[in-house]
């Protein structure tokens, strides 16, 4: 050890004074300068060569080939001045595991986002469904994707939950298909019914007529005989044509007289039919139910054994002045 | 700017031309002559003039105002209502409605000119009825499509080389809006077309005249040693002209199709009306045919021999 600060400021003007030292730094600077002119000239050319790649992925080629040759020329310029790497290279397995224990989260959403692009699952501008959430995929950053839904908020989701979700692409293909869930009355004529949906389907120019519209039956269900219409549109317009066919098959069901029933429920009392009585609104004599000759129901009516008060026909539940006794 | 076709018209459902009323059948008119079919001209307005251009179901309503030409498009629900009115100026109001669209200038142009255009997008033809072409023949089948109302203004132009006002189309609209189609191997892959039915005639004669559907000649010839099963034809409406017979009818160009002997097929465009005729509108696509030839339209008669 050199105590005298004269000595040690003779030493440092004397190593200055070292035309190796000025050599070193010549060669340093010549390797950082070559390595920043190369690892630019790989960017550049990989952008334009990996044409067939997505703007993403080549993004991303075109930089870790870039950085890996520029790390290079540090390590080599470093080297002009002596550093021993083997002594990092000790360290680095300790460093490593210190680093991936702290940066866990961040590494793993770093390696999932490296996958998403590659994989190319979705792309910015894909409108999709993640754990529920739908909107507009806007970028797909190193540690996450961003979504704008549809009510314009912003979803970061973790890279990591975009690669373990199911993920469903609404735009991915160009046309897309729409399912109209309908069911008519038993008494419908089903031929007509077909008829009448199939002519809506044609009528709808949003509608393709190729790939054909899909008339499937889907059984008799508990109120109503059930169909299930597949019809096809361009992607863009889907939402267009899920909202002008449901109208349009209301009103062209009206017109052919063709009745979307509500739930019925038929009740069956069992042996013996269930007595209804008709009773006046109590403080309202005059608006008590009459016959439907004028004359006022008679109060035995209904009464078990009549015959006259069996419920089970549908009856609407809401009928006024009728009562089970 | 000009609207897109696709985007423009209301429901309506395509017929077969066989039961569409024709448009031959003589009007009560002192002459007894058929009315011209021809709708499309020009009309010069003052300021507040009202003209009307009438082409089978649909009927324009074009007012010059002070600062903007107003535009009303309505269509019948009769798709094949085979009405046609000249461009001409009328004394009626224009409809209560709020104008289908609005084209504003410091100072209106005073001519206002519609012309008959194809459709934007190709058009696949599905016959009525199976057609079958066997081994060795060669038919020429007539099919039709609805043309769209092109509207052209003069629109001055501040550009450099440009000298004066020049006409531009500035909306388009749909005689009849026919409903999309996709046509393509798959789901995945494909292009959004118009579909329409057609009786798929073979004689020119039987054809009726329709003043809003312009027809396209597609001969077919079968050199396979197999029957040709024709269940659809894409007409590459974007590629085609516009001509117009002496009697008024539409055509376009012709479209010829070979199936070799070794089951591929060759498209070909054959320019020009069969009964010649005044040629009124060039294709939208200016590229050559050929050059899309094999990405569109190798598989023009696709579905043979299914």
């Amino acid at each position: 050890m050199i105590d005298d600060p004269g000595l040690e400021t003779f030493a440092f003007l004397s190593a200055l004074a070292d035309p190796a030292l000025w050599w070193a730094v010549v060669r340093a600077a010549l390797y950082l300068v070559v390595g920043v002119v190369l690892s630019r000239m790989v960017r550049f050319g990989l952008k334009r060569t990996l044409t067939h790649l997505e703007s993403g992925q080549r993004m991303l080629l075109a930089r870790i080939a870039a950085y890996t040759v520029l790390g290079l020329f540090v390590i080599s310029a470093m080297r002009q001045f002596g550093f021993d790497f083997t002594v990092l290279l000790g360290a680095a397995g300790i460093v490593s595991l210190a680093v991936g224990f702290a940066s866990q989260t961040s590494a793993s959403n770093l390696i999932s986002g490296l996958f998403l692009v590659l994989e190319r699952a979705v792309q910015p501008g894909d409108i999709v469904t993640v754990g529920g959430r739908t909107g507009e995929v806007i970028s797909i950053d190193l540690l996450s994707t961003k979504l704008r839904t549809f009510d314009n908020l912003l979803v970061r989701i973790p890279n990591e939950t975009m690669v373990k979700s199911e993920i469903v692409a609404l735009n991915r293909f160009p046309i897309r298909r729409f399912d109209l869930n309908v069911g008519v009355a038993y008494d419908s004529d089903l031929g007509l019914v077909q008829k009448t949906l199939l002519d809506v389907a044609a009528r709808n120019p949003l509608c393709l007529d190729e790939p054909a519209p899909l008339l499937i039956s889907q059984g008799f269900g508990d109120s109503s005989i059930d169909y299930m219409m597949a019809v096809w549109a361009k992607s863009e317009q889907w939402l267009t044509l899920r909202n002008t066919i449901t109208r349009e098959v209301k009103e062209a069901f009206d017109a052919a007289g063709i009745e979307i029933p509500f739930p019925q429920r038929t009740l069956q009392p069992g042996l013996t039919p269930l007595a209804v009585q008709l009773v006046a609104p109590s403080g309202d004599a005059s608006a008590a139910p009459t016959g439907g000759d004028g004359t006022e129901a008679a109060p035995g009516a209904g009464a078990p054994g009549s015959g006259g008060a069996d419920m089970g026909a549908s009856g609407n539940p809401g009928a006024t002045g009728a009562r089970p006794s | 700017m000009s609207q897109a076709p696709s985007d423009a018209g209301g429901p309506h459902l395509e017929h077969p031309d066989d039961e569409a009323p024709a448009v031959e059948t003589p009007p009560a008119e002192p002459s007894e002559r058929p009315r011209d079919p021809r709708w499309w001209g020009s009309v010069t307005l003052p300021v507040g003039g009202v003209a009307r251009w009438r082409a089978g179901p649909s009927t324009v309503f074009a007012q010059r105002r002070a600062s903007d030409w107003r535009v009303w498009h309505e269509t019948e629900p009769d798709a094949y209502a085979a009405d046609a009115e000249r461009a001409q100026r009328v004394d009626d109001e224009p409809p209560d409605t709020a104008p289908s669209a609005r084209f504003s200038f410091a100072e209106t142009p005073d001519t206002i000119t519609v012309s008959p255009s194809l459709a934007d997008r190709p058009v696949i033809v599905r016959p009525e009825s199976a057609l079958s072409i066997p081994p060795g023949e060669r038919v020429t089948l007539y099919a039709s499509a609805p043309v769209w109302m092109a509207l052209q203004l003069q629109v001055r132009r501040p550009k450099r080389g440009s000298k004066g006002p020049s006409p531009v189309v500035v909306t388009e609209l749909p005689s009849f809006r026919p409903t999309d189609t996709w046509f393509g191997p798959s789901t995945r892959e494909g292009e959004l077309c118009y579909a329409v039915r057609t009786a798929a005639r073979t004689e020119v004669a039987d054809l009726p005249l329709r003043p809003h559907r312009a027809v396209t000649p597609v001969t077919v010839e079968n050199q396979a040693a197999t029957p040709m099963e024709v269940t659809r034809i894409e007409a590459p409406m974007p590629f085609l002209a516009l001509h117009v017979d002496r009697n008024g009818r539409l055509w376009t160009d012709g479209v010829l199709v070979i199936r070799g002997a070794d089951d591929d097929t060759t498209v070909k465009v054959t320019p020009g009306a069969p009964a010649g005729g005044e040629r009124l509108a060039g294709p939208r696509d200016t590229r050559s045919f050929g050059q899309t030839i094999g990405k569109t339209f190798s598989r023009l008669l696709r579905g043979e021999s299914r």
